[in-house]
């Protein structure tokens, strides 16, 4: 299979070397910085476990990188390290108060006013929730908030756009 | 009765080879073929007019003998290396339940090993699923 061929059918493909990152910047694949997740990162050559779990987590919560001087600082890192990925960065502008993003929050973090703003959250459902985290702890996920509190699906299906574990 | 094509797909397996290479005084290059190394096996065949290849099968025969038994898996048997203990799963093919039993209990372990590791976020979700995967297609 050919270079060309993989860069473009397979989406996790990492880029072994800073020319492979070019030849995929040539035929238009780019990473959303403000958008990436842990695996997208690791797309990058020489970018560790932990540097992409640091910016996939920072952007997750609510940090918006605007150049690459800004990933550089939230690494440690000098600029002229990350100079050699620039071609395949992209760095879009995610406006947080725009009406149409939704920004999700954290049900083992959020307190009640926070909780009591997501739509079709109610007063004793927001008090359940909170009562079981602190009797058992965080729920590490949505399947685990759902039994958990036993709520019904179309309930779900509403709130999950709006809550985000970590 | 075990065909050909079984017994090429299969573990390959010391003795066996080390008997063909000993039949390679009449015959050489068979245990080249069961190797997995058809070159090899030609090269032999064509010089089975020569005292050569007889004598090169009798040494390979007491190397795959007396070599260790992970020595000779990590030459000709390189998919049944376990990625996280780096012990052979598989020696036997599918005809060994105790042999199967064992091959899933490892594998188990080791999925367990990498879901450690996948919450422990020292591997991402996609390399645990890769890695997942891969261990899965080691049962037989």
């Amino acid at each position: 299979m050919s270079l060309r061929h993989r860069l473009l059918q397979d989406p996790y493909y990492r880029f072994q070397s800073v020319a492979e990152l070019r030849t995929a910047a040539a035929l238009g694949i780019k990473l959303d910085v403000n958008r990436a997740c842990v695996d997208d990162w690791l797309r990058l050559p020489g970018l560790s476990i932990h540097q992409a779990r640091t910016l996939a987590t920072l952007s997750q919560a609510g940090v918006q990188f605007h150049c690459l001087e800004d990933v550089a600082a939230a690494l440690g890192q000098p600029v002229q390290r990350l100079q050699p990925l620039a071609p395949i960065l992209q760095f879009c502008y995610y406006d947080d108060d725009s009406l149409d993003a939704i920004q999700p929050i954290n049900p083992n973090r959020a307190s009640q006013q926070q909780l009591m703003q997501i739509p079709g959250m109610n007063a004793v459902l927001v008090q359940n929730l909170i009562w079981e985290r602190q009797q058992r702890g965080a729920y590490r996920n949505l399947v685990e908030l759902q039994q958990r509190l036993q709520l019904p699906g179309s309930l779900i299906a509403e709130l999950m756009h709006y809550l985000r574990f970590e | 009765m075990v065909s050909i094509g079984d017994m090429l797909s299969k573990a390959k397996d010391r003795k066996i080879a080390a008997l063909l290479a000993c039949a390679g005084i009449f015959l050489p290059g068979l245990h080249k073929f069961y190797l997995g190394q058809p070159k090899w096996g030609v090269i032999y065949l064509l010089l089975s007019w020569t005292p050569i290849p007889r004598i090169a099968s009798i040494v390979e025969a007491i190397w795959y003998l007396f070599q260790d038994g992970d020595e000779f898996d990590s030459r000709f048997n390189p998919s049944s290396l376990n990625p996280i203990s780096g012990q052979t799963l598989s020696k036997q093919g599918p005809f060994a339940p105790a042999q199967v039993e064992l091959q899933v209990e490892r594998v188990a372990e080791a999925l367990r090993q990498i879901e450690q590791l996948r919450q422990e976020g020292l591997i991402s979700e996609y390399e645990f699923e890769q890695k997942r995967r891969q261990l899965l297609d080691r049962i037989s």
